[in-house]
């Protein structure tokens, strides 16, 4: 019998065994999805705090629980598919380049890394297309918090180290161009107590021996640091800004950059000073010695109040290079040359704060510049055509009143309607209006909007989405013919975006993101319609879709 | 319903059967009946295998699809295991019978911020074969078609469960043995025996698509696009252990 015992024991034992274990499933089930948030101070932004991107032909999400980026994409008009692509742990940077076809992720790893399997500190950059993919992983020697993108989608710099001990004036440059063996590069800046404010980057200028090099100006308290992103070995220039009345070191507010017109003027940078009423001007000269390509040569000019905004133009074809600032306390704006240092006042009707040169995009360009003129303080707006008439410096001022100030333009991603500007109000503004501007035309069109409104302008820059976040419906404005037209959802918006089909970029779906609540965890779900002719009777709807692609 | 759990505390009362049984055998009264052996021999087998027989336990299945894991934490699946089986003809030590079984279990876990459940109940119809090494011993081994009831459900943050109920046929191929723990060593005798078995092989089930949508129109968003969790197949290595009694 005691055979009998001992064989009841076992199938216990067994049966026991059996009940708890015997192989599992993927860690990634058990974790509850919350969506990724960051701070975020644009109020230009679409995404609002949510880590999500919206891209050329896919809308990228977060998943950081999960160390992973969910891509979707659309094979046909209403279709979604899902593809999940790891990003690193502790994501800090979730950003996508200005043309929406890369997405850069910036990551700390394990932070202390005690082992050398721990996670290293990573830079992810994912193609934004309709085949969702990694192009190139940098593994980083310290976890960096901060990611500039160059507008022009060449170089990325990673700075912002939280060690123990950190050098703030430690930059990390990464070539997007380069391979991924050679497209790092440290820079660690010679400091005079300052540390990085701003960073721009330059266009291609021209030096003296006819190479063009694009610079980057890194604005810090006291100083500029010009980085000659060409050579790249080469040490930076370190430009101390002058002292204003006080004593004190200007602080730069601002740098332009112009890349110079032959047999008149050499490339140069401007700085705006905080608080000053000085312009700093720095013309690229020949170079003094074998270090560098160039030379910087300083001039300061007084334009007579603290400008808020300063920017290059030409007031005619090929030539009369100026740099414009505006000063709105007198009302006017300074236009400088560079050459002479000379000032001459332009009166202005009102303060303008803020100068967008619009030369290019209206379709008769006579060669002088048109920059627009608007301000966060005024509802009124100029279109300032530059170049010389009899007794006035310039062609022409023609001012606008609209029913709103301006706080930020949105240039419309397409050459088709290049001419076209969202002129939006402040975020804080009760006026709840946003106005199309026809450049050629001069004309303004306003449109009236039940809330105030998150703009999404298509990355074709065909059509703008509209939308509040946590309302169920939203609006899409096309440009040709102007005319908005308003959609529906059943639950409520967090992100809206249009992107490219595996057809083609000429059919298009648009996603609106539902981020819900479930279990005191989030889920995610979307309403796609179709990009190119939406309509809320037909759509389809996705749930679930934090449980897409795992395996 | 049922759910893993209580499936888990079933399987272990099964256990608890499995092994008071076993102390009922180690009592004198047991030990008289299998002195006498060797008579009941001589005598054929009778109702050790012409019998009805009411089987109760529990199965477990291991299931290594894909489609299984937002459904459950590990890969077992325990049923609760009844069974019916007439023994219906013999020859020497070998004989034959009928059998008809039901297997019901449901598996439930946490699919990241939403919970899944999958209740399954299986019907079964198989004949049996059993070799009887010993009178109070039989080597068994069946194969039969089986029907199988599948329902999935995900409860999230739409505020409607999406689910999808299937039938989907398939198969059980088992072997094992049948031990007599208890019973009169008269082979003509029409009282109850106590029986312990034990049997391992593998089931199947056909694929089930599992597209869940709302259970009823209308609930949910319009034209919701079913949420697809891939294709189950409830197929894999199985075992079962039942305490039975049979009579006649």
């Amino acid at each position: 019998m005691s055979r009998l015992l001992v064989t009841a024991q076992a199938l216990c034992g067994l049966s026991l065994l059996l009940a708890v274990g015997c192989g599992g499933r993927p860690d990634a089930w058990n974790v509850p999805y919350e969506a990724g948030r960051q701070t975020n101070d644009d109020a230009t932004d679409p995404s609002g705090d949510l880590q999500v991107r919206g891209l050329s032909g896919s809308v990228a999400l977060l998943d950081p629980s999960l160390n992973q980026v969910l891509m979707f994409t659309s094979p046909s008009k209403l279709e979604l598919r899902a593809t999940r692509l790891p990003v690193g742990r502790d994501v800090v940077e979730f950003s996508s380049s200005q043309a929406r076809d890369r997405l850069f992720v910036l990551s700390r790893g394990v932070t202390p890394r005690f082992k050398e399997s721990d996670e290293a500190p990573q830079l992810r950059v994912f193609d934004g297309g309709v085949a969702p993919r990694q192009l190139a992983s940098y593994e980083l020697q310290d976890p960096y918090d901060k990611l500039e993108l160059d507008p022009a989608g060449g170089w990325l710099i990673v700075h912002g180290s939280e060690g123990l001990v950190s050098n703030p004036n430690e930059l990390i440059l990464v070539d997007l161009s380069a391979d991924a063996a050679t497209a790092l590069s440290s820079k660690t800046l010679d400091s005079y107590g300052g540390k990085p404010k701003r960073f721009v980057f330059t266009s291609a200028l021209s030096v003296a021996d006819g190479t063009r090099h694009r610079l980057l100006a890194v604005e810090r308290e006291k100083d500029l640091a010009i980085i000659d992103l060409s050579e790249r070995e080469a040490p930076e220039i370190t430009v101390g800004l002058p002292q204003n009345a006080s004593g004190d070191y200007a602080s730069p507010a601002a740098v332009v950059y112009h890349d110079g017109i032959d047999g008149e003027v050499h490339a140069m940078l401007a700085v705006q000073l905080e608080n000053d009423s000085n312009v700093f001007l720095l013309t690229l000269n020949d170079p003094t010695g074998s270090e560098h390509a160039f030379s910087l040569d300083a001039n300061l000019v007084d334009v007579g109040g603290v400008p808020s905004q300063l920017d290059f133009v030409q007031t005619r074809k090929d030539g009369g290079l100026r740099l414009a600032a505006l000063v709105p306390s007198k009302k006017a704006a300074k236009l400088i040359d560079p050459g002479s240092s000379n000032v001459q006042d332009v009166a202005l009707p009102v303060g303008f704060t803020q100068i967008r040169r619009i030369t290019d995009d209206v379709s008769e360009s006579s060669g002088q510049d048109i920059a627009l003129l608007y301000g966060a303080s005024t509802n009124t707006i100029a279109f300032w055509q530059l170049g010389t008439t009899t007794g006035t410096p310039y062609r022409s001022i023609d001012a606008y009143d609209l029913g709103i100030n301006v706080a930020q333009v949105f240039d419309v991603p397409s050459a088709e309607f290049a001419d076209r500007k969202i002129l939006s109000g402040p975020s804080s503004s009760t006026n709840k209006q946003f106005y199309v501007l026809d450049l050629s035309e001069r004309k303004s069109f306003p449109l009236d909007a039940l809330t105030d409104l998150t703009l999404n302008l298509s990355p074709r820059g065909e059509q703008l989405w509209a939308f509040k976040r946590g309302a169920s419906g939203f609006a899409r404005l096309t440009f040709d013919p102007l005319q908005p037209s308003s959609l529906y959802t059943e639950k409520t918006i967090d992100f809206v975006h249009d992107f490219a089909t595996s057809r083609g970029d000429d059919q298009r779906s648009a996603l609106a993101l539902h981020v819900l609540r479930n279990n005191g965890h989030d889920s995610i779900a979307a309403t796609l319609f179709d990009g190119d002719d939406p309509n809320t009777a037909q759509t389809k709807f996705y749930s679930g879709l934090e449980l897409m692609g795992i395996q | 319903m049922m759910n893993g759990n209580k499936l888990r505390a079933l399987s272990l009362c099964g256990s608890g059967l499995v092994a008071a049984a076993f102390t009922l055998m180690s009592s004198p009264a047991a030990a008289a009946e299998a002195a006498d052996e060797p008579s009941t021999q001589e005598q054929g087998l009778g109702t050790h295998q012409k019998n009805v027989r009411l089987d109760i336990g529990f199965r477990t299945q291991f299931f290594k699809q894909a489609a299984f894991d937002p459904f459950s934490e590990h890969d077992a699946f325990h049923q609760l295991s009844l069974a019916a089986s007439w023994g219906f003809w013999a020859h020497e030590r070998l004989s034959l019978a009928g059998v008809v079984g039901f297997d019901y279990g449901s598996s439930s876990a946490n699919l990241r911020s939403d919970d899944a459940s999958l209740d399954v109940r299986r019907f079964l119809l198989a004949p049996e074969a059993r070799y009887h090494v010993l009178p109070v011993l039989a080597l068994t081994a069946k194969v039969g078609p089986t029907l199988t009831r599948e329902k999935a459900v995900v409860s999230g943050g739409l505020g409607t469960d999406l689910a999808k109920t299937a039938w989907r046929f398939g198969f059980d191929a088992t072997a094992g043995v049948a031990f007599e723990l208890w019973g009169y060593a008269n082979v003509s005798s029409p009282k109850p025996r106590l029986w312990l078995t034990a049997e391992g092989g593998y089931g199947w089930t056909a694929a089930n698509r599992l597209k869940l949508e709302p259970n009823h129109e209308g609930q949910g968003p319009q034209r919701l696009t079913p949420l697809d969790l891939g294709d189950l197949s409830l197929g894999g290595p199985l075992f079962r252990i039942t305490a039975a009694l049979s009579f006649w």
